[in-house]
């Protein structure tokens, strides 16, 4: 069973739930070996069709809002998200493949700043909602490379070095 | 007539004297602000290894595990006692600090002061109409004023929510009128590759954190007095621990209650603000008698004094942290 976990996060989202929800996706999805979608739909209007997922498509299912998505997310082979720091690195750290859908109709998009820059980095791959059947078909999930482990010790070093205490 | 002219003369007189002063205030304000700005960006010099207070600002949701990561790398014993400041309850448990502070609160026989968890109010909720936002964000400048003239802390740590802003304006102020020397370390959120966040832009050009902070290398060449440190990223486990609500008991002095779903409610702030206020001018009236102590010999002159019990001890002058004199006794 190989699951797409898509994620808006708490945002609205409505064009990325639309575009998912396409028979174009989903079908390419299916041809890629996927056998569920799951869409975390938060605060959007826009309801996607539930399907059981007989006679090869996709079987899709929906939720608005969940105390916590790390289930979700560990259960998931493939993860289609908004751009949010939060469920971005929370991805990153399980070490899924990911898609980071840029909300265009957002002000002041400073959000996109991080997904453009994590995707050069190649750690997932960055797309408008138009552009994500193009990814789906066209990029292999296995190029990305794995995010580096966090380090805290040069700035731990810096704090005890700026106030005087002797570093070990 | 004679007595007009000289009432015209005292006038004029006691107006100009007025002005010199106020221009006088003015110009040594301007003055210590200069100094403590250029102080600011220069490592602490302390004489001896104490822990320091820290003040630790979280912010609401994952941002929070890049500040609690730092701490992490931090040892423990240096940094005490800890405060931890947050706007509500979802900041503490998102931040999987819960198991941390239950585990030290576990040992609390090994550790002398645990760490405390207060919630301060946000100037203003999303979508809040401007006109109640000029008395909320009054309330919340208030309310923080309280809270550092309580804590004065040493260190303050911060990741860029708003709510660290007025906490860091009224640090410096301290820093200014010479309460307290605190050194504020902010780290710009990982979210932050080609801008910095308004906290973090006020902050950085304000010249108000003493080391500034950021996780890409971007921000490092647009903001020279910033340092890159990498990503500091790293999500731990959200923790269950806070659904009971057992962590925010009251603050025993400032008494800080937490009101049935975690709603904050002060009790009797006025009374503890004007005691805050009293011990604040009685700490002042003592810093100024201090510095106005008769002139001794600078550097390290050693003297033996005569107690009058009859013991005597080698005090010594020396440099404190900050350069200026204390009376050091070494018995």
């Amino acid at each position: 069973m190989k699951i797409v976990f898509v994620t808006v996060g708490t945002t609205s989202f409505d064009a990325l739930v639309k575009v998912v929800d396409t028979k174009q996706v989903k079908e390419e999805l299916f041809n890629k070996g996927y056998t569920h979608l799951l869409i975390q739909m938060g605060r959007g209007s826009f309801i996607p069709t539930k399907s059981a997922g007989e006679d090869g498509c996709l079987a899709v299912d929906y939720f608005t809002f969940s105390s916590s998505i790390a289930d979700n997310l560990k259960s998931a082979s493939l993860v289609i998200s908004h751009a949010g720091s939060g469920s971005i690195f929370e991805t990153l750290r399980l070490r899924k493949p990911l898609i980071v859908v840029v909300n265009e109709d957002l002000m002041d998009n400073h959000q996109s700043e991080l997904a453009e820059e994590l995707a050069a980095r190649k750690h997932l791959f960055c797309a408008r909602p138009q552009m994500l059947y193009n990814i789906i078909a066209s990029r292999n999930l296995e190029d990305l490379l794995p995010y580096p482990p966090a380090d805290a010790k040069p700035v731990a070093k810096l704090i005890n070095r700026f106030l005087g205490f002797a570093n070990d | 007539m004679e007595l007009d002219s000289c009432d015209c003369l005292s006038m004029a007189f006691t107006r100009n004297f007025i002005i010199t002063f106020i221009v006088i205030t003015i110009i040594s304000i301007l003055i210590r602000i200069v100094y403590v700005i250029s102080q600011s960006s220069k490592p602490l010099k302390r004489l001896a290894n104490e822990p320091m207070s820290t003040l630790i600002v979280l912010g609401s949701g994952g941002h929070t595990a890049e500040v609690l990561n730092v701490l992490s790398e931090l040892q423990k014993d240096r940094f005490v006692p800890r405060i931890y400041v947050a706007i509500n309850n979802m900041s503490f448990k998102s931040s999987g600090i819960g198991e941390n502070w239950l585990a030290v609160q576990a040992n609390g026989d090994k550790v002398s002061k645990p760490a405390q968890f207060i919630q301060i109010y946000r100037s203003r909720e999303v979508g809040q109409s401007y006109l109640t936002s000029i008395g909320t964000t009054l309330i919340a400048i208030g309310h923080a004023l309280l809270l550092m003239i309580k804590i004065r802390p040493q260190v303050i740590l911060c990741n860029g929510p708003g709510t660290c802003i007025p906490l860091c304006i009224i640090a410096f102020l301290f820093k200014v009128v010479g309460i307290r020397w605190s050194s504020i370390f902010y780290v710009e959120s990982i979210a932050r590759v080609r801008r910095l966040s308004l906290s973090g832009l006020l902050l950085y050009k304000l010249r108000m954190a003493d080391q500034f902070f950021v996780q890409w290398p971007q921000l490092e060449k647009k903001y020279p007095r910033a340092h890159y440190v990498g990503c500091l990223m790293r999500l731990n486990e959200s923790s269950h621990w806070f659904n009971s609500g057992i962590f925010l008991r009251q603050n025993s002095e400032l008494k800080l209650n937490v009101v049935g779903d975690g709603e904050l409610s002060p009790t009797q702030d006025w009374l503890k603000f004007l005691s805050a206020l009293v011990s604040t001018v009685e700490w002042l009236a003592k810093y100024v008698r201090r510095i106005n102590r008769p002139a001794l010999v600078s550097g390290r002159a050693s003297e033996k004094l005569e107690l009058s019990d009859g013991c005597s001890s080698r005090r010594s002058i020396g440099r404190d942290g900050r350069g200026r004199r204390s009376l050091q006794v070494k018995e």
